[in-house]
């Protein structure tokens, strides 16, 4: 009897785990990017495209239990024509952050000042081009980086780097500077329950 | 509890944990991997190709190469009859042409330039055998930035002869996009000029070219 539970209990556990796999792999990939134009030795013109944004979005704050908030900011950089990745990279990034668009606001009003500032920004090891500022997300609200440094242009040229971002439903700003698309806000896990807290229920149930 | 009851649970449990490790292993320990060339996106692909007993006439193409619609990164080795890129000079070009880039079947996504190309003049023997390599793309040094298809064209303006040795290797390394995602929307372009040449070996530091790599 016991050796049948266990079966049904190990069996459960595979279905949860495929379940929950599928869920984590529909997850979406949304970041937003910004050109870098390169003058070779040679008088020849190339740019090259990073693109910025929050690994395994969407985000949601730490959250004992529900979510591990681990959401490194990263970076892709590679050539804008070819799409050839840019293995080579010093960099650095201030992080901000604000609770709510008041608090947002009001910052915007006096100038926004970062949390942390100089912060590493490693090479994703094994995938070229792919960069990490490793974190966890405390909090649900605005977060914003300013990155900054070089890039060298396969080995012949160092490109400086000068990319400044808040996440994307942020109230309107000039601290941006992407060209195209952007990256999620984070969420607090809860929010995307359903039915959520305020659910009526009738005086029968 | 039976042996055979036994053994059943302990391979549920062990295919549990397998599936737990697949699901969730792989993203929790990618970044320790030190397999770094076995990447999403790559493909171990090579092409190699015998031109000995084909004449090409003057104008004549031979497509080599056609992976679309995947543009892809890789390296390129041709073995040709040459001759100097210009008189008494000591770095060779090759009779024939080689041309990448992507032929579409709409003529405005049509982009076809010359490879520039690396004379490797310590392993040929001029005039009969010479070795070129190439960077698939070279970002540097110029070509095509997107590259689906590679041919040989003959642009000597007479017919070329292959003999045994004379080959072309394609080696693809990693597919980089897909042409519809970012196609060429400038064309046709057909740029049909002789490759240009880069000698990194001869006392002539003009050809050099840009990102010298010993690859």
């Amino acid at each position: 009897m016991n050796s049948n539970k266990t079966q049904l209990f190990l069996v459960a556990s595979i279905a949860s785990v495929m379940v929950l796999a599928g869920v984590a792999s529909e997850q979406a990939f949304a970041h937003g990017g910004q050109g870098f134009f390169v003058t070779l030795p040679n008088g020849e013109s190339r740019q090259i495209t990073v693109v910025i944004g929050h690994n395994n979005e969407p985000t949601t704050a730490q959250e004992t239990g529900q979510s591990s908030g681990n959401h490194p900011m990263e970076l892709f950089i590679r050539d804008s024509a070819t799409g050839l990745n840019l293995a080579d990279a010093d960099l650095k990034v201030d992080k901000y952050y604000y609770k709510n668009d008041k608090k947002f606001n009001k910052a915007a009003e006096k100038g926004f000042e970062p949390r942390e500032t100089d912060v590493t920004v490693s090479g994703v090891h094994g995938d070229p081009g792919h960069y990490f500022a490793r974190q966890i997300l405390a909090q649900p609200g605005i977060y914003g980086y300013h990155v900054t440094g070089t890039v060298s242009y396969f080995g012949v040229v160092d490109v400086p780097i000068d990319v400044k971002a808040f996440c994307r439903d942020a109230p309107s700003n000039d601290f941006t500077t992407l060209w195209f698309g952007g990256f999620g806000c984070t969420t607090d896990v809860d929010d995307s329950k359903f039915p959520g807290k305020k659910v009526k229920h009738d005086k029968d149930d | 509890m039976t042996f055979l009851t036994q053994n059943r649970i302990s391979m549920i449990a062990g295919t549990a944990l397998l599936t737990i490790a697949l699901a969730f292993g792989g993203y929790s320990f990618a970044s320790h991997s030190f397999e770094a060339g076995v990447a999403i996106g790559t493909i171990p692909d090579n092409t190699h190709i015998r031109l000995d007993g084909m004449t090409l006439p003057a104008g004549g193409v031979f497509p080599l190469y056609d992976s679309s619609p995947n543009y892809v990164s890789g390296h390129f080795l041709l073995t040709s009859p040459c001759e100097p890129v210009s008189d008494g000079d000591d770095t060779y070009q090759p009779l024939i042409s080689a041309i990448a880039g992507h032929i579409d079947e709409h003529a405005a996504g049509t982009h076809m330039e010359p490879i520039p190309l690396f004379y490797i003049n310590t392993v040929s023997s001029a005039p009969d055998f010479c070795v070129f390599h190439a960077h698939i793309p070279d970002p540097l040094n110029g070509g095509s930035p997107r590259v689906t298809d590679i041919d040989l064209v003959n642009l000597s303006g007479a017919d070329i002869e292959f003999k045994p040795g004379h080959i072309v290797d394609i080696n693809v390394q990693r597919v980089l996009g897909s042409i519809a995602d970012d196609p060429y929307e400038d064309g046709p372009v057909a740029d049909l000029s002789r490759n240009v040449i880069y000698d990194l070996n001869d006392d002539d530091t003009t050809n050099d070219g840009l990102g010298h790599s010993s690859q």
